[in-house]
């Protein structure tokens, strides 16, 4: 018996070492360098010309995050993820099609959000800003993404494209940063909008 | 040698046909050792596992296994024993004790071969006349003696003695059925025909289901769901069939039960079913290999992975099967060929691509002509000043697919994101951005 009670505690010191290991992550936020908290269960929005790459930089930092990454069309080249460091075995892919309506293109994109934010798997996901013909279902539409993202615990980012630089700015969105090249070549970030820090 | 510790479940009446083979298949979690009694009892030697689970944790698991085959709801009662020799569990199973004294002789029967039934007429006419020489319990049989048996009783007289003085018996060999298939009858009065009721009865198939595939250490990839109706002339499809191919391998029924309702939903709405449920059947038509590591001994990867293959098999169903992936690198300098959607199950490549083709840009778009001059590039109708431009990189194609060489330049905008374009021989093509 007391070899029993030995190998329980054995057990329990090597559970809280496995603990201390996988828990190094905060369940608040994510912290990058130049003081940049990111927080979790949170809806992001990028804006600016370098948002993939600083994306890039993210994830290679937190390397063992699940991220699901949803497009209307799918036009993210996983190569370039793969040669900036980033994790491809932890990311999951949705090419949730771009229909000839717009509206029916961001519902089947608010649908695939919603069912990964559901499931409670992934820590981020990333997605092209949602548009929607009126104000109204706009505004409802991210306010259910909100709540399903801090339930989940999980941080969404809404990516600029090309055509459509910048997002609703819509009241739900908790944070809103703007990603441009440096003048080095490198990547500035300015934070327009910090809700928890009171910058609006 | 570790000591033989054998557990026996006896059921109270004889099972429908194969039921207990389905059962046993299950029981194969806690350890390949099994035997079967004709439709009534299960012997499983769980000695041999005693490092991974104790007798009293074997006993909890079983009951939780036998809720899930939903015996109590047909009011069939389970005994059951652990002992070291097959025929003591038996025993104990079937009547609370393997003491002599307080067996009757009708335990003879089960004395002669506790893994098979006796079908000789003669066991029966031994204990009658047994009782006639006013023997109770097997203690007085055991008081018998045995030079005496053979002469009185034949054969089985002596095999009874020996047996339950050695108790040795020839394990036989358990070999679970090829298909693993679950189904169920279900009355008028059961009223299935929408989708809650058929959700709610298909729940506790798939228990079934996955625990049998559990006690085979697998894990379900690809379904099939048959429903059959009731035959009315009326009805003008009398059976229902889904085939779900999941993206990733499943391990439980709650994984599962939102695939088929996001199927079923829109289907069933499409096509709503003519009559009543009469028939449910789920087979199993392929499977991968299960978890290896004991679940939540460490930590909860198992269960998280589990997890992650339920949402990513449900956002497949309703998206569509291309449409949900994960990608993997190939070795080609071809932006559009650098990379695949990798197959079901299917692991990653470890390709490492540092150093060894340029930077690509972050985005890939479909070929777009662009007009460029000295320092200026001219698309969708706009005119961007170009800041600077990198080396070229000439891309040979594959001669097979009929590209032509590429001229690869990336061009620095003064304002947005730098762009990836080619030349060939047509003229300038944007494919790309460096977001």
């Amino acid at each position: 018996m007391p070899k029993l009670v030995c190998l329980q505690q054995h057990l329990q010191q090597l559970r809280e070492k496995i603990g201390a290991l996988q828990g190094g992550v905060s369940r608040d936020v994510f912290s990058l360098p130049d003081s940049l908290e990111i927080p979790r269960g949170a809806l992001i929005e990028l804006t600016g010309d370098r948002t993939l790459e600083w994306l890039c930089g993210f994830f290679r930092e937190y390397r063992a995050l699940n991220v699901f990454w949803a497009e209307p069309e799918f036009t993210v080249l996983p190569t370039a993820l793969a040669q900036r460091g980033v994790n491809l075995d932890r990311f999951l892919f949705a090419e949730t099609g771009s229909l000839s309506s717009q509206s029916s293109s961001q519902e089947r994109l608010f649908k695939a959000l919603r069912l990964a934010l559901r499931g409670q798997v992934f820590e981020c996901l990333v997605a092209p800003h949602l548009f929607f013909a009126n104000s109204l279902e706009e505004e409802k539409t991210l306010k259910a993404l909100q709540l399903l993202a801090e339930k989940a615990n999980a941080t969404v980012f809404f990516i600029p494209s090309f055509d459509e630089p910048r997002g609703s700015a819509a009241w739900p969105i908790a944070m809103r940063l703007k990603i441009s090249r440096a003048s080095d070549d490198g990547i500035s970030v300015t934070v327009l909008k910090d809700k928890t820090r009171g910058i609006a | 040698m570790n000591p033989l510790r054998i557990a026996c479940l006896w059921f109270s009446s004889p099972l429908e046909a194969d039921e207990l083979e389905r059962f046993a298949e299950a029981c194969l979690r806690f350890s390949p050792q099994i035997a079967l009694r004709a439709r009534q009892t299960i012997f499983i030697e769980i000695g041999k596992s005693r490092t991974l689970f104790s007798e009293e944790t074997f006993i909890q698991r079983a009951q939780v296994l036998l809720r899930k085959f939903g015996f109590r709801e047909r009011n069939i009662t389970v005994g059951g024993a652990v002992r070291s020799r097959a025929i003591d569990a038996l025993l104990a199973a079937r009547y609370g004790t393997h003491l002599p004294e307080a067996l009757p002789l009708d335990a003879l029967s089960l004395v002669l071969d506790p893994f098979k039934e006796s079908e000789l007429p003669t066991t029966e006419k031994m204990i009658t006349a047994l009782q006639a020489l006013g023997l109770r319990s097997l203690r007085d049989f055991m008081s018998l003696p045995p030079h005496e048996l053979p002469s009185r009783f034949g054969a089985e007289g002596r095999l009874c003695r020996l047996h339950l003085e050695r108790g040795e018996f020839t394990w036989p060999t358990f070999v679970p059925r090829e298909v693993i298939e679950e189904s169920r009858e279900l009355a008028d009065d059961e009223q299935c025909g929408t989708l809650e009721p058929l959700l709610f009865y298909t729940k506790s198939l798939l228990d079934r289901l996955f625990a049998r595939l559990h006690g085979r250490g697998l894990r379900l990839t690809r379904l099939q769901a048959r429903f059959e109706l009731e035959r009315f002339s009326t009805v003008r499809k009398p059976v229902h069939e889904w085939d779900f191919d999941l993206m990733l391998p499943q391990g439980s029924a709650t994984g599962v039960l939102p695939i088929l309702r996001e199927r079923w939903d829109r289907d069933l709405q499409r096509e709503p079913l003519e009559a009543l449920v009469i028939r449910l059947r789920f087979t199993v038509l392929e499977t991968a290999m299960g978890y290896e590591g004991q679940r939540n001994f460490f930590h909860a990867r198992e269960d998280q992975t589990e997890k992650m293959n339920s949402v990513a098999s449900h956002l497949r169903e309703s998206l569509g099967a291309e449409k949900v992936f994960r990608a993997s690198l190939v070795e080609d300098r071809i932006p559009e060929k650098s990379w695949r959607k990798l197959e079901k199950n299917e692991k990653s490549a470890a390709i490492d691509l540092t150093d060894q083709i340029p930077l690509r840009p972050t985005r890939l778009v479909q070929p777009e002509a662009i007009q460029i001059a000295a320092d200026e590039v001219t698309f969708r109708r706009r005119r961007w000043r170009i800041e600077r431009r990198s080396e070229v990189e000439r891309i040979s194609a594959h001669w097979l697919d009929g590209l032509q060489v590429r001229n690869y330049v990336r061009l620095d905008l003064e304002r947005g994101p730098s762009l990836w374009v080619f030349e060939d021989s047509n003229g300038f093509f944007l494919q790309g951005f460096f977001e």
